[in-house]
This record gives structure tokens, sequence and C-alpha cells, in this order.
């Protein structure tokens, strides 16, 4: 027994002093996604001839940024099913994203009937697809912490952080990364000008469209088909001086990393500075399109004709 | 049981009558391999920190060498983080307080804090859960090593009559002298009417090492442009003496006294000439080094925007 006494003393002595964590704060700016869409399960999918059907749709913003005006549309064929409410078929909505405050994001579910009108008069039964489709802007918005470092030279080695390329895992809270930022510090006499080659992705699972197209993309309408095309527009500061990033629009492809280079002629950065650690702000401006797909089956009830 | 306690009764007899020393403890104080010692006060800077709230970072220094240093030998910069976030920390550094040397009677050097204050800026703006940077505390300061070892001095080692010597020259360690650059060791070798000494010099304390100066110390600084290579890595040699006699002409010393060290050592190679009488005999040999020196610790915080 007192062996074992002892044995436990000496576990514990050397165990050491227990070290205090800081509480785990909410990480905000993370994540992939923006708008995420999906058809409660509870909707109804099957339905029979001439039924009317309550479809419950589920929304949630898991991205970093608020949605304000945005559109969902529902796309269905109508010749077989037609909305109870006209009005429902297409609306705007507003959802709020993550914060501080609220760190899973905004939350929504709405509901949309439908009802069939009929079935040709050969068929038994009939697959319709409900589709919605939510349009609206985002903006991909991330502080990336660089290293400005005067002393090319490296003069003096002792140096509190080096300019080195930053890696960003885990997205910043939209569907739209910024997967990396390669700072080069451009040496202008005694001074240094800092660019910075910035690496974005889209890794999300709807589509990019312009800012402009993103009303379109749920509306439809005339000269649709350019404002469509994968591309968003760019910003870049750093210690509130804003940078020139080039090109701009930049343009999405499937899988595909964009690489864009930032700069400002007039932001120099000379010894006096020192080195340091600053934010580049970086903001990424499109347009997004969600869709959801809800296979319906619609079948007809023996000696069912038509529906009055 | 009654064993036990007749064996504690023994010892205790056997302490109570020991003897005690009455003579005062000279203890040697040039020992150790450091100058200042720099460390983060607990706490201050926190780990994490939110925005518009004041920064507070304070620096004990200490001094852990036999120099002692006064207001102008020396400055503290804080760095590494940006100026628009972090506001009001002075780029110019602050001076080091006075810290006397240990000393014969001084068994421990003297210990001050020096203080940082600024202001965070908001980071609302900034989008971004969280700015770290990592706080850069930087010290430059002015010290000097003095070593002395017992040297063996044979005016005619290689004679043929067989004497009894006192010594024999040979290689000296003399250990560290509480100061960052260090001489590690001297080989004596001994020539009829010259002996040769060679002082091995190191940097053993961590930090950079540079030219003594004025206008070296101000470079130092993070927020200059820095020290170039014909700056860093130099030793002044201030003073080499043997038996009082002044070692003139040691090598490899540039026109300035400064000697370059290379992968933190240097060698210097001095002569003396003056030796008295016949036989071999112990004498002192004093070496006395100034230098800047400059040291760095680093600690990574976290701010948080409020809101």
């Amino acid at each position: 027994m007192k062996k074992v006494i002892f044995v436990l003393l000496l576990l514990v002595a050397c165990m050491g002093p227990v070290q205090k964590k800081l509480p785990q704060s909410a990480e905000v700016m993370t994540g992939t996604s923006a708008l995420e869409v999906s058809f409660n399960p509870n909707s109804m999918k099957d339905l029979l001839m001439c039924q009317e059907a309550n479809v419950l749709v589920d929304m949630k913003n898991v991205g970093a940024l608020d949605i304000e005006g945005g559109i969902r549309s529902f796309i269905l064929e109508e010749q077989t099913l037609k909305p109870v409410k006209m009005e429902e078929k297409q609306k705007s909505f507003d959802l709020e994203g993550k914060s501080q405050f609220n760190p899973r994001g905004g939350v929504a579910q709405f509901e949309f009937k439908v009802k069939n009108v009929g079935l040709p008069e050969q068929l038994e039964s009939y697959d319709s697809p409900l589709i919605l489709q939510a349009c609206y802007t985002y903006k991909t918005s991330a502080g990336v912490q660089v290293c400005i470092d005067p002393d090319t030279k490296n003069v003096n080695p002792q140096k509190p952080c080096r300019a080195e390329p930053v890696s960003l895992s885990g997205g910043q809270g939209a569907p739209v990364a910024i997967t990396r930022v390669e700072p080069l510090m451009v040496p202008e006499g005694n001074k240094i000008s800092p660019k910075f080659a910035v690496y974005v992705q889209h890794v999300g699972l709807g589509t990019v469209v312009t800012e402009e197209g993103a009303e379109l993309a749920c509306t439809g309408g005339e000269e649709s088909k350019a404002r469509l095309s994968s591309y968003a527009t760019v910003k870049a500061d750093l210690q509130g001086r804003p940078l020139s990033c080039t090109p701009n629009p930049v343009r999405f492809e499937a899988g595909k990393e964009v690489r864009f280079i930032c700069d400002n002629e007039d932001a120099k950065f000379g010894s006096a500075e020192g080195t340091f650690t600053s934010i580049l702000n970086v903001e990424i401006s499109y347009g997004y399109v969600n869709t959801a797909v809800l296979p319906m089956k619609i079948t007809r009830l023996p000696g069912q004709e038509s529906c009055k | 049981m009654k064993k036990s306690v007749l064996f504690v009764l023994f010892l205790l007899v056997l302490v109570s009558c020991a003897r005690k020393s009455t003579e005062p403890q000279v203890t040697d104080f040039r020992y150790g391999t450091e100058g200042i010692r720099m460390e983060f006060v607990q706490n201050l800077p926190p780990p994490r920190l939110f925005d518009r709230e004041p920064f507070n970072v304070m620096i004990q220094v200490e001094n852990r060498g036999t120099t002692t240093i006064g207001q102008q030998d020396g400055a503290i910069f804080l760095s590494g983080f940006d100026n628009t976030i972090i506001t009001g920390i002075n780029t110019n550094g602050i001076p080091i307080p006075e810290l006397e040397g240990r000393g014969p009677f001084i068994p421990k050097g003297g210990i001050n804090v020096v203080n940082f204050k600024g202001v965070i800026q908001s980071l609302s703006g900034k989008r971004i859960d969280k700015y770290q940077p990592t706080i850069l505390a930087t010290a430059c300061y002015h010290y000097e090593t003095v070593a002395s070892a017992q040297v063996c001095i044979d005016p005619n080692p290689y004679a043929a009559t067989s004497q009894q010597r006192v010594c024999s020259p040979g290689t000296i360690s003399p250990g560290s002298q509480g100061a960052p650059i260090a001489v590690t060791s001297v080989q004596v070798d001994p020539s009829p009417g010259k002996t040769r000494f060679t002082i091995n010099i190191q940097n053993v304390g961590g930090g950079d090492v540079f030219k003594f100066g004025g206008q070296y110390l101000d470079k130092c600084s993070p927020y200059n442009p820095g020290l170039g290579f014909d700056e860093i890595d130099f030793v002044r040699v201030a003073d080499v003496t043997i038996s009082g006699t002044k070692l003139a002409g040691c090598k490899p010393v540039d026109n300035q006294g400064f000697v370059r060290l290379a992968n933190g050592m240097a060698s210097l190679y001095c002569e003396y000439g003056g030796m008295l009488g016949q036989s071999a005999y112990l004498t002192p040999l004093n070496i006395i080094l100034h230098y800047g020196y400059r040291q760095s610790i680093a600690r990574p915080i976290e701010i948080r925007p409020v809101a």
C-alpha cells in the first residue's frame, strides 16, 4: 500500500504544474461555403395526381458575410406542377452570416406549395424535379498576416518574422477561398515595395457569376450570358493604403487556382519601420448561385382522368 | 525504535559540535556567459488581448555579468508589430536602466524593469478573427570582458641543464568570465627570449557581437538599416598586459583595435619579450575586450476584435 502511495506521489510530482489554456474563441472567417440550401426531408416527394404538396426548404448561411437582397426562385414543369401562390415562385431573401455573436450563422426555413394540374393520358406516373436556385452577391474577405521585411539583405538575423509564403487552409467563410499569399519584397533604393501574389480558388459547390449576374441568374433576362461568366472583382489594401491588383477581374476555372498580383508603388517601407507582421486585406466580390433539386413523383390513381 | 532515536540524537550532537567558520567567504565573481538577461514579466503582455485596449509590455532586465551598465550603454527596442495597429510604442527604444555588474562583494547583478506602453487600434475593419504578431524585444548594449590567467613564462625553455621548474608552459583555460564574449583558452608557446600567446576568444552568449562605439549602438536598433558585415562580429582588444607590461602589436588587429570573429571565434596572437631571469615563473596575463552586444527575446501574442 505504501509503495503504491509513493509511486502515485512520484507520478503527481513528475506531472508538473497544470498549464492553463486560453479559452477557445469562435473562428468566424473559416469554411468554404456561403449559403447551404436543401429540401427538408419532411417535404412531400411523392404525390398523387391532382394533389397539393408541401415542400419545405432549409437555408443556412454558414459563410462569414450577411446575404442581403438575395433571390430564391423555383424552376418547375408548370404543365405538371404549379405553385399554389405564384408570388412564392420567386422571392428575395436576407440571411445573416456567421459572427462572433452568431457563430453558426443564420438559419431560415420556408414553405412552398405546389399542385399537380394533371398528367398526360398515357402516363400512370411521372417524375418531375423541383429545382430551387438561390442567387446572391457575396464577398470573400480575408485579413492575411504577412511579414513586411525591409531587411532584404538579412543584415539582422534576429527577426520577429520572415517574408515567406503564407498558406491558408480551410477557407475564409466563403465559397471562393484565398489559398495562399506569396509576399515579395522588391528593393527600391533604400526601401522596399512589397508585392503580393494572391492565389484563390473556387472551392464551393455552387457556381460563381459576376456580381451583376447574381440577380440575372435567378430572374433570367437579356444579355445574361456574358454576365453569368465566372468573374470576380478584387480589392486589396495594406495599412489602409489601397493596392492595385492585376488581373482584375479574375476569372475562375473549375478546380484551378487563380493568381493575381497586388502592389502599390507609393507604399514603401524602409529600415525605420523595422520588420513587422501586418495585415493584408483582400476582398473578392462576386455573384453566387446555389442549386438544390427535389425529385418529385406524381402517380395517377386507377380511374383518375383529370383534375377539376 | 530506540535505535533510530539514538541515531538522530547522535547526528544532532555531531552537527552542533561542528566548527563554525569565522573567515569571510570570498567568492569568485567572474563566471557565467551572460551579460544582460531579459525576460517578459509574466502576463505583460498577456497571451490574448483585445482591440482598443492598452498594450503594456514589461521586460525584466538583469545584469548577469560583471560589467556595470550605465544609461548611455544601451537600449531596449520593441518590434515585430504593425505600428498602425499597435500605436504609441517608442521606436527609439528605452535606455537600459543603470545596472551594476557582479563584483567581489556584489554576488548578484542589478535588476530593473523596462516598460513599453501603447494602444491597440480597432481591428473591426480588418476582416480577421485575430492578429498574431510576434513581439520581439531587442537589447543592444556595450559590454566588457576581463579575463585573467596565470601563465607560465620560461625564458629559457630548451636549456641543456636540468633545472627544477615551478611550471611548464602549456594551454590554460581561464573558464567563463561573466560576459557573453569569453577568452576560452590561452596557449603559451615559449622560445628563448620570447614567449608567444595564442588567445582564443569565443562568443558564448548566444547573441550577436558588434563593434564597440556609439554609432554602432545606434545601428543595432531594429528600426535602423542594421549593422553592416564590416561592423558585426568584431571585438575591440582594449588591453593585453602581462606583469603590468602592455603587449603591443597583437595580431590580427586592425588600426582601430578590432579583431574579427569567424563563426563566433577568433584567435589573437601576442608576443612578450621582457622576461625576467633565467628560470620559469608564473605571472598573470590580463585581457580586456570591449564590444557591443545584441540579443533578443520573442513572445507571440494574439489580438482579437471585440466586435
